[in-house]
């Protein structure tokens, strides 16, 4: 492992959170959560988080909502945003409320690895 | 202590006007943030106009100063209710703090109005009446008020201009920013409290706001800009020189019969009322017509043309915007499947000897192409259902069939039901069976999640019945461009309740939507099919929902 820190990844997508632990599972310690409100909870609990992967479209609770609950639980913490189409106005929205990027669907390996590199903390 | 003042009349009359579009615009929709600010801000044109109608018909110099205390507060909450008005159109949750202290403030000024000489000292008496008084403070107060309103009304212009706004809000901005344009206006009153003997007549603009503003929030959809501005301007101007020449009849009048009799009389206003009331109509068609032939140029036929333009604006707005949703629906229902397929394929060379690997791939691969197979399928019978096979169906049967084929669920989730069937429901209806089946089972379906943890569904017919909903909800969301006659009575409607949480009624806006869904699973398309279904059977489907109570869809088909 490169960094003691984990990365969260919330997604209620099974194939890709595990597209995700593909790319990433052989050089981050990973924390898989099906739903905002799990993220949520493990956020509350772990210290050693220093990125959260954060899917924009999930149902019962939007991503954009849970960006801001998890804003407002740690201020500084460093967020992707996973999306299925390039919208300006969310990727904006998303900044505006404290992401720190955005990634889009379907990704490139090189790119996860390299954004999630430059924001880990 | 009071005397007839015909100079009060104008004033009785906007406070009436003002105050029935406040209470018909409340009524249209109570809920909305739009139409409360807009009847606070009616209801204190309303309070103001009438204050001095008050003023002006008193011979006692108390009530008058008190009364002009009380139209100046209404004034100043004019300013806040306004600013309301424009803010929470924009956004009230944004606005929430500004709208808030703007009120804080508002009441703060109503103190110091009604306790201190700071604002008001006394009463002026004109030739039209009593009339405040200008105090010390009033001057940096009105620009303060003024700023305020400024400000709102800058914010709606900014929204306007950078596009923030789309489709019907974007038509209602406009007409809301023109209304408070015109309703700026009424700052003339202003200068009579600074000594200057003028009649106040900026509330008459009041009216040409109130016109826009009723026009604006409940017929916008299917009215032209320039036909409102028109209509608006008729009225105002008619108005306006009924106003003026209703006054100055009065004063030539008693003048003349004051130096040839020698005493004033209440006959003479009598007598202008009745004069005015002849020259009422034949003077607003001198103005139409006027307006219509240097202004506007359009005939009613050509109104109705430029109305039916705008009508299929509109549509077509709604259709980009239902376009839009889909592309973005169909975005992220097929990018989740590709991205795995994507990444799974990239790892395969490196991790082909992993055994684990191998199992998630062909788990996780087929899953997802039979995803986006199903995605493909259900797109194609939105884009394109197949032509309905007709066929006389007995509807009682058809309904216990399909509640029997979920019997096993009903079970599994102790979901209770209830079957409230009408004994003509025997009759055959000309129906697709294979087609309504899926319908209503994607109700069935629906209601059974929402019900996961038990719960009571009713299915119930009804010959030759009225709808169960309410008129408003039918026509907020109901399915668009019904084929049937409404006033038919040869239909049947089937309403499927759930004891489900309820839907908020801004999701129930976009539950037909394609994509539209709260569900963990499901690709959102359910509704939008079982509606497409209902329309081609030229039927319609109706939904309400109660928060905590449950659901209820009203489906009416013809059967003759």
């Amino acid at each position: 492992m490169s960094t003691s820190k984990k990365v969260l990844v919330i997604d209620d997508e099974e194939g890709i959170r595990e597209s995700l632990k593909l790319i990433l599972g052989e050089h981050y310690e990973l924390i898989l959560t099906d739903s905002g409100e799990q993220g949520l909870d493990v956020l509350a609990n772990a210290d050693d988080i220093g990125l959260v992967l954060l899917d924009i479209k999930m149902p019962q609770v939007s991503g954009l909502d849970i960006l801001k609950q998890l804003k407002e639980q740690d201020p500084n913490m460093n967020v992707i945003m996973v999306t299925g189409y390039k919208s300006v106005e969310t990727a904006a929205e998303a900044v505006s409320l404290g992401a720190c990027g955005y990634i889009v669907k379907p990704f490139k390996s090189d790119e996860i690895l390299e954004k999630v590199k430059k924001h880990l903390k | 202590m009071f005397f007839f003042n015909p100079y009060a009349i104008p004033l009785i009359l906007v406070s009436m006007f003002t105050l029935t579009a406040g209470i018909i615009v409340l009524k249209e929709n109570f809920r909305a943030h739009l139409n409360r600010s807009m009847f606070y801000w009616c209801f204190c044109i309303s309070a103001w106009t009438i204050s001095y109608a008050i003023v002006f018909c008193s011979s006692d110099k108390n009530i008058a100063n008190i009364m002009s205390r009380a139209a100046c507060t209404a004034v100043v909450f004019l300013f806040f209710t306004g600013a309301d008005c424009l803010l929470g159109f924009l956004n009230p949750k944004k606005f929430e703090k500004c709208i808030f202290s703007g009120y804080l403030i508002g009441m703060i000024f109503s103190i110091l109005i009604f306790s201190t000489d700071l604002l008001l000292s006394g009463t002026h008496h004109y030739f039209f009446g009593f009339y405040g008084k200008a105090g010390p403070y009033y001057l940096p107060t009105i620009l303060f008020l003024q700023l305020f309103f400024i400000y709102a009304a800058f914010s709606l212009f900014s929204a306007i201009k950078n596009k923030q706004l789309q489709g019907h809000k974007l038509i209602q901005g406009k007409y809301i920013l023109l209304g408070f344009c015109i309703a700026l206006l009424g700052c003339i009153d202003f200068i009579p409290k600074f000594g200057i003997e003028i009649y106040p007549f900026g509330y008459i603009f009041m009216i040409f706001w109130a016109l826009i503003m009723s026009y604006t929030i409940l017929k916008h959809q299917l009215l032209n800009f320039q036909i409102v501005i028109k209509k608006s301007l008729v009225y105002s101007i008619l108005f306006a020189i009924i106003s003026i020449a209703f006054i100055t009849i009065i004063l030539l009048s008693e003048k003349i019969f004051q130096i040839f009799v020698g005493y004033k009389s209440t006959l003479i206003s009598t007598f202008a009322a009745i004069f005015i009331a002849i020259l009422f109509l034949p003077l607003k068609n001198l103005i139409q017509s006027f307006l219509d032939k240097y202004f506007f140029k359009g005939s009613p036929m050509e109104i109705a043309r430029q109305n039916e333009l705008l009508r299929q604006k509109i549509t077509q707005t709604d259709k980009l915007k239902a376009i839009s949703t889909l592309t973005s629906g169909v975005a992220h229902e097929i990018k989740n499947p590709l991205t795995a397929i994507k990444t799974f394929a990239e790892y395969l060379p490196q991790k082909w000897d992993d055994p684990d690997f191998r199992l998630k791939f062909s788990r996780i691969v087929n899953r997802e192409v039979d995803r986006i197979d199903d995605l493909v399928h259900q797109l194609l019978d939105f884009a394109k259902p197949a032509p309905l096979a007709l066929k006389e169906t007995d509807l009682q049967k058809f309904i216990n069939d399909t509640l029997d084929f979920l019997n096993s669920k009903f079970i599994k989730h102790h979901i209770k039901v209830v079957k409230n069937l009408d004994a003509e429901s025997r009759q055959l209806i000309k129906l697709d069976p294979n087609q309504f089946r899926q319908a209503l089972l994607n109700i069935l379906l629906n209601a059974i999640d929402v019900m996961e943890d038990g719960g009571i569904l009713t299915v119930r017919t009804l010959y030759n019945a009225q709808s169960t909903t309410s008129n408003a909800k039918r026509t907020a969301y109901d399915a668009q461009g019904a084929k049937y006659d409404e006033h038919s009575t040869q239909y049947v409607s089937i309403t499927i309740s759930d004891t489900g949480p309820g839907i908020s009624e801004n999701d129930l806006k976009h539950i037909f939507d394609p994509f539209f869904s709260k569900k963990d699973k499901g690709t959102g398309l359910g509704l939008s099919i079982t509606q497409e279904i209902i329309k081609n059977h030229g039927g319609n489907i109706f939904v309400e929902s109660t928060i905590g109570q449950g659901t209820s869809f009203v489906m009416k088909l013809l059967y003759s």
